[in-house]
């Protein structure tokens, strides 16, 4: 776990360097109908495309949260049947595909730590000499919210920003970064909690920045 | 502090909990009764802000976005193919009901159930201990592969009535507390695959592994659902379910330690049981 600690503090440093201030958040405006929607519908393509688009994403959210390749080899499988379940209820009024996408994978790859009562695993070596491929595309950077939340985090004091990203981003449970971090349980809590309810008003705010109307009426 | 700002501060912290390491049954349940109240949270909101930050720490890794392996989209591929194949042949509207009954159904029996599995295992176990004496042997051992992908299980999971159930040590016996993974069973396709890491290796001449299926609507006695082996070295094993009768709605599976080949009644003890949730 300490390996994986220092990894996580040397990540953090070297993105708060490295970080580039967005000069905007607008939310690009296409006609093109989302990969959802299309696979919805039974075009044979979308498939394909879909998983070129989103496939690394949900290959790295689960390899960092599970910490192991083949427990997320499994994960992934499980995770794209999922969205192939739920693609008729996406909505792009409600959510971008990223969000729809990562909330199924969240909610997948929680399920699989509790269920298997485990901790994020150790990378093996093998697993880290074929971790750096890069990605071959990826549309993080033209979603919105997620540059919200970058610039969110980015701002957050970097003991905060850590504890939120053992817990969110690599698995850990509170217990265990709060014995990693030698930290009372329920200080960890509270700032996993704090830290959600943070970025959670911060949305908001650009929401009802962006939509003055519905903002205001609530 | 008002009794609506407390509930909504008990709220806030329950939905933060459940998007960062998920909740037990009494906290999900405290959950849905502060929800049925006046409230302006949404169950989802602090999942989806939670996915969003997960994805904004991946997106700020030095270490980036990683290539999935090009033989892990290729399953996904065909996984996909035969996902929608199977849609194509029964409408979507009809998956999504599918899927809906089969919620509603577990639900409903789910009590009857819990109860039924209490007084059957029991029930098997004094027949099991009656049948001690006279055990019988089955010919024809039929072991599982260990070697069976994981590629199948996944695309029956794809089925709209599959179910997953994980497993959890017996109070029965010792030194199988260190035992994960799943069984996930389809009705329909009268299929399922156990996964099973730490359950130790067995020697084939001396004892196999047999997995036995609880199936109240049919039986007080349960299924045997094939034997199999698990060999030395292997870190995780997925075996096909040989099950030899029809089964439909299962409330456990069970694996003992039988003679080469299996028996028609085992004396247990139970190893490991992955009870079904309602």
């Amino acid at each position: 776990m300490i390996e994986r600690l220092q990894l996580t503090s040397e990540a953090t440093q070297a993105t708060r360097l490295r970080r580039v201030a967005r000069a905007s958040c607008e939310p690009e405006v296409s006609d093109e109908k989302p990969i959802l929607e299309r696979v919805a519908e039974g075009d044979q393509t979308a498939v394909a495309d879909f998983i070129s688009r989103y496939g690394d994403l949900v290959w790295s959210l689960a390899r960092r949260y599970l910490g192991n390749h083949m427990e997320a080899e499994d994960a992934v499988q499980e995770i794209f049947i999922e969205i192939w379940k739920n693609a008729g209820r996406y909505d792009r009024n409600v959510a971008s595909e990223v969000a729809f996408i990562s909330t199924i994978t969240r909610r997948r790859l929680i399920d699989r730590l509790r269920q298997f009562n485990r901790r994020p695993g150790m990378e093996s070596i093998d697993d880290q000499i074929g971790a750096s491929q890069p990605a071959v595309a990826t549309t993080l950077n033209d979603d919105a919210e997620v540059a919200q939340v970058e610039r969110v985090l980015s701002d957050m004091d970097p003991t905060h920003r850590q504890i939120l990203a053992m817990s969110l981003y690599e698995g850990y449970s509170h217990s265990e970064i709060s014995e990693a971090l030698d930290m009372p349980l329920g200080t960890v809590k509270t700032r996993v909690r704090r830290g959600l309810m943070h970025v959670r008003e911060q949305l908001k705010l650009v929401e009802e920045l962006d939509n003055p109307a519905e903002g205001s009426a609530g | 502090m008002t009794d609506a700002s407390g509930r909504n501060e008990r709220l806030a912290e329950l939905l933060a909990e459940e998007a960062a390491t998920g909740l037990g049954r009494p906290e999900s349940s405290e959950i849905e009764e502060l929800m049925s109240t006046d409230t302006e949270m949404a169950r989802d909101e602090f999942m989806r802000v939670a996915s969003l930050v997960q994805v904004g720490f991946l997106v700020d890794d030095e270490r980036g976005v990683e290539r999935m392996p090009d033989d892990l989209r290729a399953k996904l591929e065909r996984q996909a193919q035969s996902y929608f194949a199977q849609g194509r042949a029964r409408n979507d509207a009809g998956i999504v009901s599918d899927i809906q009954s089969a919620r509603r159904t577990r639900a409903e029996t789910a009590t009857s159930k819990s109860r039924w599995l209490n007084a059957g295992m029991t029930g098997w176990y004094l027949a099991a201990a009656l049948a001690l004496a006279f055990f019988v042997v089955r010919g024809g051992p039929e072991p599982g592969s260990p070697a069976a992908p994981a590629e199948p299980r996944a695309t029956l999971m794809a089925q709209a009535d599959a179910i997953v159930a994980p497993w959890a040590a017996s109070a029965a016996a010792e030194g199988y507390e260190g035992v994960t993974g799943d069984v996930v069973w389809s009705d329909e396709r009268q299929a399922g695959y156990m996964r099973l890491s730490g359950l130790v290796a067995n020697e084939p001449a001396t004892a196999q592994y047999q997995l036995w299926i609880v199936d109240p609507d049919r039986d007080e006695r349960p299924v045997d659902g094939g034997v199999f082996d698990v060999p030395a070295g292997t870190r995780e094993v997925i075996i096909p379910i040989d099950s030899k009768l029809a089964v439909n709605g299962p409330a456990a599976f069970a694996i003992t330690l039988e003679k080469p080949g299996g028996v028609v009644v085992s004396g247990g003890p139970l190893l490991v049981v992955a009870p079904v949730a309602g």
